[in-house]
């Protein structure tokens, strides 16, 4: 039976969310938040609004779960949704008022050391500021590659670009990021993570 | 230049917000769930059925059909705009002037 299964794929979990089945919908959500959050933030540029945007591309996709003609690649339809739902805020954003994409915020150390919580802060800080001045391609890229570890397929997929486009933005944004760290590239400093 | 990636980890969700947003996006959702629950439970008639299976096929007829209903719906309406004296004198093979006359006395 498929409620017994311990980590079921990802078509079995949109059929029951179908149904109105919160249980596979809490694990659809708690699988794909981390990319979808990262593709929000690639286009919004700060963290409180991607997570309102993600959040919200989360309550669309429920919505729309049947227009979903794939469902064992719902990752790459969700990806598109968050992506969307971000533009759409940005657009909204530029009428209400101009933020800066570099603008930065806290981060929640949960519950680990409060000097790395500062540290982690810093480096969150200054990656912002690296990552405005990449394109909004290059920073869902890079994200979704170094961060989350996705293959280029996958992103390709997601972001409706070829592989090979993967792959450039994923360069050039690499050494963009670089360029503006500098010697500060963060890297030793979270070993422990 | 180097291609080495750089540490973006600090970017990435931590637990905690993930559960945070999890429990907001759940607690959001409730009401489409709960919709959705009730439509499934809706037994389905053999006719909603054949219609849900056949949907796409339903679609595709009625876009190859609309042409033709438009074609029929244009051609009556032309033949509604037709005067019908120019009709019938024409199908009697009479000048439409000497059509009122005909109709007074057929017998010429």
């Amino acid at each position: 039976m498929a409620h017994d299964h311990p980590d079921p794929d990802d078509a079995t979990l949109v059929a029951r969310a179908r149904a109105g089945d919160g249980e596979a919908f809490e694990r659809l959500v708690r699988r794909h938040y981390r990319s979808a959050y990262l593709v929000s933030l690639a286009v919004l540029g700060n963290r409180m609004d991607a997570e309102d945007s993600t959040q919200e591309s989360f309550l669309r996709a429920l919505r729309a779960l049947d227009d979903c003609r794939d469902p064992a690649r719902v990752r790459h339809w969700l990806l598109r949704i968050a992506r969307n739902t971000a533009r759409n805020a940005v657009a909204a954003r530029r009428v209400r008022t101009a933020v800066p994409l570099d603008a930065t915020e806290d981060v929640p150390d949960g519950g680990r050391h409060p000097d790395h919580a500062a540290l982690v802060s810093t480096l969150g800080d200054r990656l912002h500021v690296a990552l405005a001045t990449l394109s909004e391609s290059q920073r869902a890229v890079v994200l979704l590659h170094d961060v989350q570890g996705c293959a280029h397929a996958e992103i390709a997929a997601a972001l409706e670009i070829s592989e090979v486009s993967s792959r450039q933005h994923l360069f050039v944004a690499r050494r963009l990021l670089r360029q503006t760290l500098g010697a500060d590239a963060p890297g030793a400093y979270l070993h422990d993570r | 230049m180097t291609d080495d990636p750089v540490d973006l980890t600090p970017l990435a969700p931590d637990q905690l917000q993930v559960e945070r947003a999890t429990r907001a996006i759940l607690q959001g959702a409730q009401q489409e769930l709960r919709r959705r629950q009730l439509a499934a439970q809706v037994t389905p008639t053999p006719l909603t059925l054949l219609a849900a299976w056949h949907r796409p096929l339903i679609a595709a007829s009625a876009l190859i059909a609309l042409p033709g209903v438009i074609a029929l719906g244009m051609e009556r309406q032309r033949d509604l705009a037709t005067d019908p004296t120019v009709e019938l004198a024409t199908a009697l093979g009479v000048p439409v002037d000497f059509l009122p006359q005909l109709l007074e006395d057929p017998r010429q």
